[in-house]
């Protein structure tokens, strides 16, 4: 009734208040909350996303199956593995790189990595002819794993402005590579049964581990190839149910 | 089972004329009797019997509405429920269009494409639902401007909006029909219509819940309140994501032949990414809930079977699938995800059914129920759209970027062509 | 409009008559005495006749031993309460509100509450979307669900008679004197009087006064009105109401949020330094 007895329209704004300042508190600290990692998840990743580590110079252009390319004089591009891929892979015992003079296309395999028995095939970023060939790789191997910048074969290319619109440099390299590592955190954090196989980090990132391709089963390495370096080779494995 | 070979001679086909053309692509693709198929046309061709029996005799026959239920599930399900879950066209664009989050553009085409196709088969439900649909013209004529209505909002913002998600797909459709010129200038129209999808969005998704701020009394309190508009706001956020992610993921495996190599790649990455803004509109929204608990002072209710029913939608379909978001994100788990948005779409078909048909007249004697005919054509009209879909996505370069198939090497396509396997 | 002095009735002339302020802009409505009702339903018999319904079988007293609401072929119906030698009456009909929750529904003018008073159904503009269903308090309008052309139906306080300054068919053939035509403001003060000459035999309530924001139906009643079936928590603002927050804020955002988004937009491009666009 109008007028006639107490009341109070604004009888729970105190509480309410209250329940204003506690959500804003929870808010920040399930914000906070979703953005940690897992101690199980973090110690199966074996690469973290270090951008500084990662940086990527303005002239490199990098393929999909993690293969660079630097165009030097004379039309001449280099053709590199990047820190991606030679971080994850390591240690190699034999590399095979194609002669001087072969004519090699683009997706076809250029480079074939060997490690322990298994057989990785690099695909080739561009359409050319081979003109050089970095023979210190042929003889001493363990160099690949630390040297991103090493190159490996010189290319005489034959639709170099065409193909090389197509790859990647610059910022959108960047960015690439880091939504790759993160993939790559995914998939060895569900491919993985157990944690300690990743290999040792800190639990919040710290030093990257390097070589886990080796570690890999058989059938989750054939995935990982499948899924990262080269669609031709390996195949998605039963553990990729969500795809 | 993916033949290219269709949009390669489109050229060829659209000089037969345009007759000649579409009867072109409707020509299905790959096997017709799969089991889909074969479910999905029959329901179709009986529901198409049922709505022409229903214009034929009236909602009565069809339907088990009463004076006392005057609105069953094809305004609480197929329009308010299915507007909640078509969100995703919205949030998805104000992603990558607004704030330029570009990990999600490989699947913005897809959602606008739902979005769209959503709201052209709920506006035709609401004209099956109308009892005189051909006076459905009369608030936009302009004879009969019932602006003191949320109706009329949400029948004007219902047919701006699809404009809106028309335009936002329009470059897709050009750039199938290979018309270049056409397709910069849609393009460049883009924003605007996100701009004005967006808005549009923000009120018809409040709007629908602002639909029931007249039937105070009637619909139980502890979901009646006058902040209904901003709950339904809020949960159409959650409401489409999880959708997209739930849809996605069948389409990711349907239209596997379909996808560029972004969207295959990028996939279990977008759907972590809209795992973690579904959690954090989740808790955002139980905040609200309880903001709404406290000043209707609801608590009286939760000892009655409306309100264990009430904690069932909220604490069963609302706060558990938000952790299961949160945990899915953190252990990077794609199937914990996949059921949470599951269980999150279970979430919001509750409280929409609950606003409009369960808990509205609660205590009535004798309840609604929908008819087998209600359920038959809702079940027809959801499969027509899923069959367009289906068209569409088998012909226009929705889940993948290319503009033109491998004949063709010398169009220069989307810019993120990379050198993948076309010829899938 | 001139004072309903409706046949038979003892009404008390002086302050009716005597009332002249604004009378041409305010409401016409219906008073109920339902000390008054002796349940003789001529008023559905006659609100029938007026306009083309079934005639209801008035000598049939079973009806009374149900509580019934009207239906799509009887705009008002009468409701005896207490039991079968009880002598208590209501008549059931639409309220006529002065803000009618079905007028603010209708997105299409169909559902208009006219300047005279009573609120009425258009064919012509009328969608069919029931909403106006959704939005009574009362539950009055009733839908033809078994026509394939259907229509609402509920009482339209005679309003085609109105314009030839005619009364309600209902309170023109009530022989009791239980209806009562006339601006809602003398009826007002009529109700008030009677309460006051007696006081032991009236609740002190006018239900409608104020219910809802105001009725175009005013009802008075000797035992309190729960037990004539009326809904009395429907509190005193007008259902329409309920709505102005949000539809006073649409234009705002539809103004706010296209300048936010693009403001939003245009300083990530310059940012970021790229305009990329649909690709």
């Amino acid at each position: 009734m109008d007028g006639l007895s107490f009341v109070d329209i604004f009888e729970t704004k105190g509480i309410e208040y209250v329940l204003v300042l506690a959500f804003l508190v929870a808010f920040m600290l399930f914000i906070k909350f979703l953005n940690t990692t897992p101690r199980k998840v973090a110690a199966a990743a074996a690469l973290q996303p270090h951008k500084e580590g990662f940086a990527i110079a303005n002239d490199v252009y990098l393929a999909p199956g993690h293969s660079w390319v630097t165009v030097g004089s004379g039309g001449m591009i280099s053709v590199g593995i990047n820190e991606f891929l030679s971080r994850l892979v390591g240690k190699v015992d034999k590399v095979e790189i194609p002669v001087r003079g072969a004519e090699i296309k683009r997706g076809e395999p250029l480079f074939t990595l060997y490690q322990s028995g298994r057989k990785l095939v690099v695909p080739s970023p561009m359409t050319g002819t081979v003109s050089k060939v970095n023979s210190d790789l042929l003889s001493d191997t363990s160099h690949l794993e630390m040297l991103p910048d090493e190159w490996m074969l010189n290319l005489k290319p034959t639709a170099l402005a065409w193909e090389l619109s197509s790859l990647r440099v610059g910022r959108s390299a960047s960015s690439w590579i880091s939504n790759e590592l993160e993939r790559l955190r995914d998939f060895l954090a569900s491919h993985y049964g157990q944690p300690s196989l990743a290999g040792e980090t800190l639990y919040d990132g710290g030093l990257t581990t390097v070589g886990s391709l080796a570690q890999l089963e058989d059938e989750a390495w054939a995935c990982l190839i499948h899924e990262f370096i080269n669609p031709d080779q390996g195949q998605k494995c039963n553990n990729c149910g969500s795809e | 089972m993916a033949d290219f070979t269709g949009t390669t001679s489109l050229l060829e086909q659209r000089q037969g004329g345009l007759f000649r053309f579409i009867l072109g692509e409707l020509k299905p693709k790959g096997r017709i009797l799969t089991p889909f198929n074969l479910i999905s046309i029959p329901v179709i061709l009986l529901g198409l019997v049922l709505i022409a029996l229903r214009f034929a005799f009236g909602l009565g026959m069809a339907t088990n509405l009463s004076q006392d239920f005057p609105w069953g599930i094809w305004i609480g399900f197929d329009v308010m429920t299915g507007v909640a879950l078509a969100g995703g066209a919205y949030v998805l664009t104000f992603l990558v269009y607004i704030l330029g989050i570009e990990k999600y553009r490989p699947i913005v085409r897809a959602t606008i494409l739902n979005g769209l196709l959503a709201y052209m088969f709920y506006a035709g439900c609401l004209l099956i639902d109308c009892g005189r649909p051909w006076n459905a013209f009369n608030p936009f004529i302009g004879n009969s401007f019932g602006v003191s209505s949320i109706m009329f909002l949400i029948a004007w913002h219902f047919m701006l909006y699809m404009v809106a998600c028309l335009v936002e797909f329009a470059p897709t459709i050009a750039e199938w029909l290979g018309k270049e010129r056409i397709r910069k200038l849609l393009s460049a129209m883009t924003l605007g219509a996100v701009i004005i999808g967006i808005t549009l969005s923000t009120l018809h998704q409040s709007g629908l819940g602002a639909l029931f701020l007249m039937a105070k009394g009637k619909l139980h309190p502890l979901w009646y309140t006058e902040f209904l508009p901003i709950l339904f706001f809020v949960s159409s956020i959650f409401a489409g994501l999880s959708m997209v992610v739930f849809e996605g993921s069948i389409s990711h495996k349907i239209f596997s032949n379909r996808l560029g190599p972004e969207q295959r790649s990028s996939h279990d990455g977008i759907v972590r990414g809209l795992a973690k803004i579904c959690a954090g509109t989740m808790f955002v929204y139980l905040a609200m809930v309880a903001l709404v608990f406290i000043h209707n002072q609801s608590w009286t209710y939760i000892g009655t079977p409306m309100g264990q029913w009430w904690l069932v939608e909220i604490i069963g379909f609302v706060l558990i699938p938000m952790m299961l978001f949160v945990r899915g994100y953190r252990h990077r788990s794609t199937l914990l995800m996949r059921i949470a948005s599951a269980m999150a779409l279970i979430g919001i078909i509750l409280n929409r059914l609950n606003v409009s048909v369960i808990a509205f007249k609660w205590d009535a004697p004798v309840h609604y129920i929908p008819s087998w005919i209600e359920i038959e054509i809702t079940l027809a009209i959801i499969f027509i759209e899923i069959w367009i879909f289906r068209w569409v996505v088998n012909r226009m370069p929705v889940l993948n970027n290319l503009s033109q198939p491998a004949s063709n090497p010398n169009r220069q396509s989307g810019a993120n062509n990379v050198a993948a396997k076309e010829s899938v | 409009m001139t004072v309903g002095a409706a046949g038979g009735s003892a009404l008390v002339s002086g302050s009716v008559q005597g009332a002249q302020v604004a009378e041409s802009e305010e409401f016409n409505a219906v008073l109920v005495d339902t000390t008054l009702c002796v349940g003789c339903r001529s008023c559905e018999e006659a609100c029938a006749e007026a306009h083309g319904l079934p005639a209801p079988d008035v000598f049939d007293e079973s009806v009374f031993e149900n509580e019934r609401t009207t239906t799509t072929e009887q705009w008002t119906v009468v409701n005896r309460y207490g039991g079968d030698e009880s002598e208590l009456f209501a008549k059931k009909q639409c309220m006529h509100c002065a803000q009618p929750a079905c007028a603010a529904a209708c997105l299409t003018k169909a559902m208009l509450k006219t300047e005279e008073g009573p609120v009425i159904w258009r064919a012509e503009k009328c969608m069919g979307c029931r909403y106006c269903m959704v939005s009574c308090p009362f539950d009055i309008p009733k839908f033809e669900f078994n026509s394939p052309v259907p229509t609402i139906q509920k009482c339209n306080q005679c309003w085609d008679r109105l314009q030839e300054n005619e009364h309600p068919a209902c309170v023109d053939n009530c022989p009791e004197g239980t209806l009562l035509f006339g601006k809602k403001r003398q009826l007002l003060e009529v109700a008030r009087t009677r309460i006051a000459e007696d006081p032991l035999n009236y609740v002190h309530h006018i239900y409608g006064e104020r219910e809802v924001g105001g009725t175009g139906v005013l009802y008075l009643a000797s035992v309190p009105f729960e037990q004539l079936g009326f809904k009395t928590d429907l509190g005193n603002t007008a259902f329409p109401e309920y709505t102005k927050g949000f539809l006073y804020s649409v234009p705002f955002i539809l103004l706010l949020w296209p300048a936010i988004l693009l403001g939003m937009s245009k300083s990530r491009e310059r940012n970021s330094g790229t305009d990329r666009e649909e690709e």
